[in-house]
């Protein structure tokens, strides 16, 4: 029997959750596809394996500026010559955009399902042909520094930056995306090709097509399109491991403004590491919602006006933050004590099961919210993709609800512990 | 002509008028929902009675304590809040289909009845004070706010104080004028605007039951808008030191309601201004100059159904601050003299399409705008109204247009710089 069509050149990897997985033989390039028959829309993602964790120190910021630089024109779609990527796609109304992050960088379009085949076209084409000329690098530098001065102005951002240089000593996580603002300036076009030469191809990519294409017709146009680029052997991933913590570090913040709040880092697991669906678990119950344990304990107490908590699964072992911002005349010590408190109380006496169940039905609401858009999904596929299988994206319900009482107790202890904890104090002056 | 609203069923009942575009595809109800209490309906010096009554919603009813309250809802999932802006208090509710009505019931129990405790009264107005003294430090706020001083007369609504001075209004109310500004102005016509996974005629009776009790009839009285005398450039700046990158606006009010004639031209020469990367400030500021991350256009508040306001806004790193403030104003003037041609109306009205179609393709995303639409011109399919409008605009109207409406009055900026806009030293 002749091989249907779509299969030519494909090698179906899996399926699950209702997407089918492929690889391109001939170059490597993977493929997602989650039809949703009856959308208008269609979202169209290039998820590359290069993020700022692949920088080094003189180049920090790299991969961010490159990202902006991928707009600048592709040998085939050139702003010049009035066919640029915006001019194509955002005159006829897609919503796209692209964003780095320590893992990954990622270009997405969420367009009319008639404007799919430009999508693909465009994303090909800068795979391998962008133009990254001199003079697009002196004007989107100086953007991309404003980008940098309006983080530096958010209170928030500045000690999140502090914390992780702090509670990483080695791992490149140390060093923000967005990079130091020398080597923003000083980054060359030569630096920025050597980079784009490295890591985008075909190889080091995945390809998400969600919405109202059918899978016959995306394979055949992903083959028409990423098929022609040769495949090129990317390099061995990044073997660096951070060296054990041993002990709490600390740290102050003195900054002109207004904003006096806590910083508390927690080591934490890979993204994938066998645990994390109890860290997610302990996670929700913590800090999701107004009944979770540290909105009461520190909001609905009046030593807080706000809090969130995040745990970023990143490929390698990232940190629990718990940003807290302080309310007026409470002193950092005294909310550090709060939040002990209940952590220990977590420690040694468990969660009540109620609250617990609470937590789980909650988020995992929250998350269905957030998977019942195309963006949404792109976005959480990117995310595990980066981590390094993309099924995660689907796996979130799942792993709140294996998770019991026990099981947020002992990763409380495990992970929650000063051993590993890194503290910012940030005070307004 | 292609419609995205066309699948809207709009329910009117003395109690509301509720739009819903039904998805049997989304495992989910998106409900956004508005009535005019907003700090428009508060004294002048009172404003932010109308934040501290909004917070106050999630404190718990009469019958039910702050924790029960916050627990019940969020044991079924659902997502709820409550906020003012403006005019209106607003309310979003995501729910699961199954959780539904027992979000809306708690809700209107709150908005019937809520528990107006001292020590949550005390708790808010803390918090609140406490966010009013980190907004002033965003210099983005400052910027607008300091546009809007510019061009509104004081005590009026879109006079918008500095956040320390509304802190000190705040700081000066008490449960009691709580209490009788809730008692007095959550009342009113609710507008509802919903989609997801719910047929109208569930919704309606959903709706129909919990609004009983619900007085459609607004009783306290609304402050009204008024504009400042300007002649010549209004400069103000406002100092936020240490901050490296310096927010600035440039606009001016606009004589238009959301049902004016004129209005759907007056937006469409905003969009074509600095409506999103393909357009005039981006692709000039930013991306030939590289001047700045971010440059837009906006016509706010057209939500509020009253004449409001427009501009042009940027962001400049402290080195570039007199370059960009230079080419803000002359990319704007260069804009209203010769920005609209033909070609490039057809394709925004293109791209409009498309954004529409990607818009309406989350439900989410597009429940917000929907509600918004409803509250301008009462009418659920906005989108589509404006879409229609238009289509056979010609450059020399919308040229025309500009020219009438769009003349920068007021230019404001806030950052690390002085009280005359100069630099301060690092």
């Amino acid at each position: 029997m002749p091989k249907r069509a779509k299969t030519v050149g494909f090698k179906k990897t899996e399926e699950a959750h209702g997407v089918s997985a492929y690889t391109y033989v001939k170059n490597g390039l993977r493929v997602l596809i989650l039809p949703r028959k009856d959308s208008p829309v269609v979202g169209v993602q290039v998820t590359y394996h290069v993020g700022s964790r692949h920088e080094a120190l003189g180049h920090t910021g790299a991969t961010h500026i490159l990202e902006h630089l991928m707009f600048k024109g592709s040998k085939k779609f050139d702003p010049k010559k009035g066919n640029g990527i915006w001019h194509l796609l955002e005159k006829k109304g897609a919503q796209m955009n692209a964003t780095t992050w320590c893992d990954r960088t990622n270009y997405y379009a969420i367009v009319p399902v008639e404007l799919f085949n430009d999508v693909l076209s465009i994303e090909s084409d800068r795979m391998r042909n962008i133009l990254l000329k001199k003079e697009d690098l002196a004007s989107e530098m100086t953007v991309v520094r404003n980008e940098y001065e309006r983080g530096e102005n958010d209170p928030y951002q500045r000690l999140s930056k502090h914390a992780w240089y702090q509670a990483f000593s080695l791992h490149p996580y140390r060093i923000p995306t967005i990079g130091t603002k020398e080597d923003i300036e000083n980054v060359t076009v030569e630096k920025l090709r050597t980079f784009y030469d490295r890591f985008y191809h075909p190889e080091n990519a995945t390809v998400t097509v969600v919405g109202g294409i059918d899978e016959e017709r995306a394979l055949q146009m992903i083959a028409k399109t990423f098929g022609q680029i040769p495949k090129r052997k990317i390099p061995a991933g990044l073997y660096v491991e951070d060296p054990l913590q041993e002990g709490e570090r600390r740290f102050v913040l003195e900054r002109t403004g207004t904003v006096n709040a806590v910083l508390m880092c927690f080591k934490a697991p890979a993204g994938l590491a066998e645990d994390v669906h109890r860290v997610l678990a302990l996670e929700a119950l913590l800090g999701s919602g107004k009944s979770s344990l540290l909105h009461k304990a520190l909001v609905d107490t009046g030593l807080a006006v706000d809090f969130h908590i995040d745990f970023p699964r990143f490929k390698d072992p990232s940190l629990i933050e718990l940003h807290v911002t302080l309310a007026g005349g409470v002193e950092h010590q005294k909310v550090e004590s709060a939040v002990w408190e209940v952590f220990n109380r977590l420690k040694s006496a468990g969660p009540n099961p109620d609250d617990l169940k609470r937590a789980v039905e909650y988020t995992s609401a929250q998350n269905a919210y957030s998977l019942s858009s195309v963006s949404g999904l792109l976005s959480h596929i990117n995310e595990a993709i980066a981590r390094g299988d993309w099924k995660d994206a689907f796996r979130y319900e799942e792993y709140l609800r294996t998770a019991t009482p026990d099981d947020v107790r002992k990763t409380a202890n495990d992970y929650l512990t000063k051993k590993t904890l890194t503290v910012g104090h940030l005070f307004a002056v | 002509m292609k419609k995205y609203t066309e699948r809207a069923i709009t329910i009117r009942h003395p109690h509301f008028t509720a739009s819903l575009i039904p998805e049997r595809d989304t495992q989910a109800v998106f409900l956004r929902m508005a009535f005019p209490a907003g700090s428009w309906f508060a004294e002048a010096g009172k404003e932010p009675i109308a934040g501290v009554a909004a917070s106050l919603l999630d404190e718990g009813t009469a019958r039910m304590t702050r924790e029960v309250f916050r627990s019940a809802l969020e044991a079924d999932g659902s997502r709820v809040s409550f906020w003012n802006d403006g005019r209106y208090v607003y309310v979003s509710v995501d729910a699961t289909p199954r959780g539904l009505a027992g979000a809306l019931t708690l809700v209107f129990e709150a908005l019937r009845e809520p528990l107006i405790a001292e020590e949550s009264v005390r708790q808010i107005i803390e918090r609140q004070s406490e966010e009013y003294i980190h907004e002033s430090e965003d210099t983005a706020t400052q910027a607008e706010s300091a546009l809007l001083r510019s061009l509104y007369l004081p005590g009026t609504p879109l006079h918008i104080r500095d956040p320390l001075a509304y802190r000190a209004s705040l700081l000066t109310l008490t449960r009691d004028e709580v209490k009788t500004f809730m008692a007095e102005a959550y009342r009113g016509p609710l507008t509802v605007s919903a989609i997801g996974n719910i047929e109208a005629k569930e919704l309606e009776k959903l709706l129909s039951e919990v609004t009983v009790g619900w007085n459609p009839d607004t009783l306290r009285e609304e402050r009204q808008i008024r504009e400042a005398p300007i002649s010549g450039l209004a400069e103000t700046y406002v100092s936020v030191p240490g901050k490296e990158s310096l927010d600035v606006f440039l606009g001016g009010s606009l004589p238009l309601t959301a049902t004016d004639e004129d209005i759907s031209a007056v937006r469409l020469v905003i969009d074509l201004l600095g409506g999103g990367f393909s357009d005039h400030l981006m692709q000039t500021i930013r991306d030939r100059d590289g001047l700045t991350y971010g440059t837009y256009a906006r016509m706010k508040c057209r939500e509020f159904g009253k004449k409001t306001y427009w501009y042009a806004t940027a962001t400049f790193g402290n080195a570039l601050f007199e370059k960009g403030v230079s080419a803000l104003k002359k990319e704007l003037n260069v804009f209203l003299k010769k920005g609209m041609n033909g070609k490039r109306i057809s394709e925004k009205i293109q791209e409009l399409y498309g954004r529409y179609a990607v818009l309406y393709a989350d439900p989410r995303k597009a429940v917000l705008p929907m509600l918004l639409g409803m509250l301008g011109t009462g009418s659920a399919h906005d989108a589509d109204i404006y879409l229609e409008r238009i289509q056979n605009v010609s450059s020399a109207h919308l040229q025309a247009i500009a020219e009438k409406y769009l003349s920068p009055m007021a230019l404001s900026a806030s950052g690390a710089l002085d009280e005359k806009g100069k630099l301060l030293q690092k």
